[in-house]
């Protein structure tokens, strides 16, 4: 049940910032609320991170781990983007663990 | 002008030319789709629900941003964390408007329902160039979408077969993915000095706060700030 409103809540939110604008065509945002929404997302997820990266529970490849998380940084600070850091980053553990 | 940003609805060659544009897209999709259904397992949703999730969420970023804090948070702050992220959506959706005028509302509504990052970026090239229809932008939506639930889906039927998820790194995912989606969304100095005080705010919230409410707080904090920082830069410059 909890499960159910979670999704139908974030599904809900995710329409409404789809269609706001579509729907009162014409009506642009704000020029502040622009500049502000263009914040939004870093400062949140920076929020959501920096504690947990914080706390790092003690692992028996703890090595291997901290390289794939460099590598991945390495490569979300060149491509910018989700996809290549996920793979690279994954990919250089298994290859290390495999070694 | 008028003219040019005249609606248009556009042919089912349309809709098939803007399908078979997301073909290139598909790949990645698929792969950060998989990822999405292995880690939803992960973190107790049955493949059911995590499939469920694509279908009538469909954003992944905010998907795995929700995944990343669901043990963690209650509803109200997984909800609004998913807002948050997807607020740019506004500004896609603003940005985009003016060439759905004239459709009906129905159409408005079901383009904007399966309006994706990708989806959006190849329309909006599209109408810029001249070659952009409803047709179009609805073929791009589907292409997309036909890739996204489908994948996790898979991804989560495929994920209960891992006892020990650690062993395959699983539990470098979530970091990765939020290191990439951090680094996506700094696009210059000004949103980097926000995401860093967002990070230092929320390192002391937590402390003080108990649940996730730290997160919005210090995100809050720090997205208003990067405004308070434009205001001192202009008025450095008018000095």
């Amino acid at each position: 049940m909890e499960t159910a409103l979670r999704i139908v809540g974030m599904a809900l939110v995710t329409f409404f910032t789809r269609y706001a604008m579509i729907a009162l065509v014409g009506r642009e945002p704000s020029a502040l609320f622009r500049r502000w929404l263009r914040y939004v997302p870093a400062a949140l997820l920076a929020a959501l991170i920096a504690p947990a990266a914080l706390a790092s529970p003690a692992a028996a490849n703890v090595h291997v781990r901290w390289i794939a998380l460099g590598v991945g940084a390495l490569l979300a600070w060149r491509t910018r983007q989700v996809l290549p850091t996920l793979v690279g980053g994954l990919v250089t553990f298994w290859v290390l663990s495999a070694l | 002008m008028e003219l040019s940003r005249q609606v248009r609805r556009g042919t089912l060659a349309d809709f098939r030319r803007g399908l078979v544009a997301t073909a290139p897209l598909v790949p990645g999709v698929v792969i950060f789709g998989l990822l999405y259904g292995v880690m939803a397992r992960q973190v107790g949703l049955s493949p059911w629900e995590a499939w469920a999730m694509s279908l009538i969420v469909h954003a992944g970023s905010a998907q795995f941003t929700a995944l990343g804090m669901w043990a963690s948070a209650g509803t109200g702050a997984i909800v609004l964390t998913t807002l948050a992220i997807n607020l740019r959506h506004l500004l896609m959706g603003a940005s985009i408007a003016p060439y759905l005028t004239g459709l009906r509302q129905h159409w408005r509504s079901l383009l904007a329902l399966w309006m994706s990052d990708e989806s959006y970026a190849m329309a909006i090239t599209a109408y810029r160039q001249g070659t952009g229809s409803a047709a179009y932008f609805l073929g791009a939506n589907v292409g997309i979408y036909l890739a996204w639930p489908a994948s996790g889906l898979v991804g989560a039927l495929l994920g209960m077969a891992l006892p020990d998820p650690a062993r395959y790194g699983l539990d470098l995912v979530f970091p990765l993915a939020f290191l990439g989606l951090l680094m996506a969304f700094i696009e210059d100095r000004k949103t980097a000095v926000v995401a860093v005080a967002a990070g230092l705010l929320a390192i002391v919230g937590s402390q003080l706060l108990s649940g996730q409410w730290h997160v919005l707080i210090a995100g809050l904090l720090a997205s208003l700030g990067g405004i308070v920082l434009e205001e001192v830069e202009r008025a450095w410059r008018q000095r």
